[in-house]
């Protein structure tokens, strides 16, 4: 059975392990701090499998968020093997979550009894019962507890009470259930902070989650996804993060469910998270993808010795529009110094053009690009924890940003 | 003069043969489907995978290319092999079939085809000559001439016309392109659905030093007995060791009779398109993906095929995701 290992924790990063997984999933990338790949009905956007194989190490860990799989539940549920193997990913260790955290969930629709989720074709409510059943469909390893996290920054105290109430009843009864299905024995849940921004709210929710079961947590309730967690600043809510997590077990990982711009992700690392996922690079802008990551993540040897970058790259800040004209007749690759794919293979010219004539495989490459880059980020951050120069890569990301 | 494409012909079943075509990026074999690559690029596909698909040419349209990038960039940067990352061959029509079928706004004079650019208004002028210029920019294994086209249910002079000027325009063509050691350009056998128009022009045309043919001007809604009768007139009189393109024709039944006529090299935008709007296809017809029958169906698409969609995937999966998730499209499977 599948455990979480902390290895080490400094100034606050931790280092740890998913282990205990089968070998096909084990040969992959399972040290925390990690992200998931964010998956839509199951598929990376625009990669098949034979596209996905060509980025080198990916994570060992899925996200495939409930609302784009809830439609298909009764053909899964016939399917043998669960979703892993009906959508192609069974080599590797899969996580639902209760909401897709690229894509903003609508306000005002979760009840008592059940929460509400969005496919392409509209509300689908998943009470206790549904719950169950789904879960036996999915056959994950992973998957969320119901929760209501639909709070933000102006919602009311009352509200915020209900989300938290709401959250823990729904972990309960889900734990409860949970134990009456033969088959779910197999399958743990992950339980959701909530509480807003409130203090005491988001510590009784912290309190409260940690003495169930669970097998990690989702911190949420500061946004509903999509482009809200976008412009969302962890910055602006660190001591209430930091103070809630020190309410968890340390042997249990942390989930924040998002897009994360690379200022976030650091800042999420340093307050000690474990998990992330790859909505950013994926989904980020809404899917307007004609952008591509070029922020440098290899410190340099002294802070006034930037060699990796020329001039050009360096006033791009954390991406380039490749749509810009001045990349029409430019012949590099989208950044020279990286190994993936679409850089050993193409160059800007030719996703300027692709881009221009609204071919998909732009958006193809680019997020083979954004996905490696952000990956190899995650590699280079466990690097500087270990190495102690984390608090260097962080100033040097974060000093890139653009104006 | 021209780089003979080494061409041997392997079997014959009545007219039907098997070949290899040498080309400057490798050889095909023939008989051969080439998926267009309009702009640069195969729908949603990397030239990797294409290569995986064992897939050794493919055509991109002059017209589109023209535009954009244009024929200054492609220069630049060496050709589109080189800009779309592409290492096997190339195939490029002359840009006319576009203008004639995408634009209201085409005037035909002996000078070329003059046109309203769709982007800017502007009036253009397509000559023989400058769709040479611009095939060369692009730099494909196989160029086509600009032809004089009518639609294949036109009858009268107007046929004669335009079949004489395809000849005329072959000539100018001929002597325009730059590249004749590593880019070879097909004439086109032209003639409406009159026999003695398409025997004339064929006749007229193998005359020219040049590696392979074309067949055009047909699959144009005419009635299929014509239209095969117009396919084997011409393949009658083109030499047998020389490779011969049958252009727009795409559907499978169509392949197989064309074949069986003596034809080695097809086109048609059929199994991108399909795959974008949902459809797979199979050795009987198509699969309509989105059609609920197959939420349940765990088969894949097609049982024997080798494809990495067919191997992965089944058709229960591909309905969830059909042209609904960006991932759709890269699945598809191609034949």
């Amino acid at each position: 059975m599948m455990k979480f290992v902390l290895k080490q924790v400094k100034n606050g990063c931790r280092l740890g392990q998913l282990v205990d997984l089968p070998k096909e999933v084990a040969e992959k990338s399972l040290e925390t701090p990690m992200c998931m790949l964010y998956t839509r009905a199951g598929s990376v956007p625009y990669m098949g499998r034979d596209v996905l194989d060509r980025i080198d190490k990916l994570p060992g860990a899925v996200n495939m968020p409930i609302p784009l799989l809830v439609e298909n539940m009764d053909a899964m549920a016939e399917f043998p093997g669960g979703i892993k193997k009906f959508a192609a990913m069974d080599d590797f260790m899969t996580y639902c979550s209760i909401q897709d955290p690229a894509v903003l969930t609508p306000s005002g629709y979760n009840t008592k009894k059940a929460v509400s989720v969005w496919s392409c074709h509209g509300k689908y409510e998943l009470d206790i019962p549904g719950y169950i059943k789904l879960m036996s469909s999915l056959d994950v390893d992973w998957v969320q507890s119901l929760s209501d996290g639909d709070t933000d920054r102006n919602t009311s105290e009352k509200r915020v009470i209900k989300s938290v109430e709401r959250t823990i009843n729904y972990l309960d009864e889900l734990l409860e259930e949970k134990e009456k299905h033969e088959k779910l024995h197999s399958t743990k849940l992950i339980g959701t902070i909530v509480g807003g921004y409130l203090e005491e709210k988001r510590f009784h929710s912290a309190r409260e989650t940690a003495k169930r079961p669970v097998a990690g947590f989702s911190m949420e309730g500061f946004h509903n996804f999509g482009p809200e967690s976008e412009t969302f600043d962890l910055e602006d809510v660190k001591h209430l993060l930091s103070k809630t997590l020190e309410l968890l077990p340390q042997d249990k990982p942390r989930i924040l469910p998002g897009l994360m711009s690379p200022a976030n992700l650091l800042f999420a690392v340093e307050l000690g998270f474990d998990i992330l996922d790859t909505s950013y690079p994926l989904f980020y802008r809404q899917m307007k993808i004609c952008s591509a990551l070029c922020y440098d993540y290899n410190l340099p040897p002294t802070s006034t010795d930037n060699i990796l970058r020329d001039s050009d790259e360096q006033s791009l800040g954390w991406e380039m529009d490749l749509y810009d004209e001045r990349y029409r007749e430019d012949t590099a690759p989208v950044v020279k110094s990286c190994t993936c794919y679409t850089c050993t293979h193409h160059t800007r010219a030719y996703i300027n053009h692709l881009l221009k004539v609204s071919e998909l495989l732009a958006k193809l490459l680019l997020n083979v690009h954004n996905l490696h880059h952000y990956l190899r980020t995650f590699e280079v951050i466990r690097r500087a924890i270990a190495d102690d120069t984390f608090k260097h890569l962080k100033q040097h990301i974060i000093n890139q940003k653009p104006s | 003069m021209l780089s003979v494409s080494k061409y041997w012909v392997n079997a014959l079943y009545r007219k039907a043969r098997t070949s290899k075509i040498t080309l400057p990026h490798g050889e095909v074999d023939a008989p051969v489907f080439m998926p267009v690559g309009t702009q640069g690029t195969l729908k949603g596909l990397l030239p990797e995978q294409l290569e995986e698909l064992n897939c050794q040419i493919i055509l991109g349209n002059t017209y589109h290319l023209g535009n954009r990038p244009g024929p200054d960039l492609l220069e630049k940067v060496g050709g589109l092999h080189k800009f779309m990352g592409w290492k096997k061959s190339l195939l490029t029509d002359s840009g006319g079939f576009q203008m004639v079928s995408l634009l209201d706004l085409a005037e035909i004079t002996e000078e070329g085809v003059k046109f309203q650019a769709p982007h800017d208004k502007s009036v253009m002028m397509l000559t023989p000559e400058k769709s040479i210029h611009i095939q060369n920019a692009i730099g494909a294994d196989i160029m086509m001439q600009l032809d004089d086209v009518v639609a294949s249910t036109t009858t009268g002079p107007r046929v004669e016309e335009a079949m004489y000027r395809t000849i005329r325009w072959l000539d100018r063509g001929l002597k325009a392109n730059k590249n004749a050691t590593t880019q070879n350009l097909f004439p086109i056998v032209q003639g409406g659905l009159d026999p003695d128009l398409r025997r004339k022009c064929a006749q007229e045309l193998i005359k020219r030093d040049v590696a392979g043919f074309a067949i055009g001007g047909l699959s144009g809604g005419e009635e299929k007995k014509l239209f095969c009768k117009m396919v084997s007139i011409s393949t009658d009189i083109l030499p047998r060791d020389k490779p011969r393109y049958l252009m727009g024709v795409g559907f499978a039944v169509d392949l197989v009779v064309c074949v069986a006529l003596g034809c080695d090299m097809f086109d048609c935008v059929f199994p991108t398109r399909t795959a974008r709007f949902g459809s797979a296809l199979v050795p009987t017809g198509q699969l309509q993906l989105k059609k609920d029958k197959y939420k349940k169906d765990f088969r894949p698409i097609d049982d024997s095929c080798s494809c990495s969609t067919c191997q992965r995937y089944t058709r229960a999966y591909l309905h969830t995701v059909v042209t609904r998730e960006p991932v759709a499209c890269c699945l598809a499977h191609s034949t």
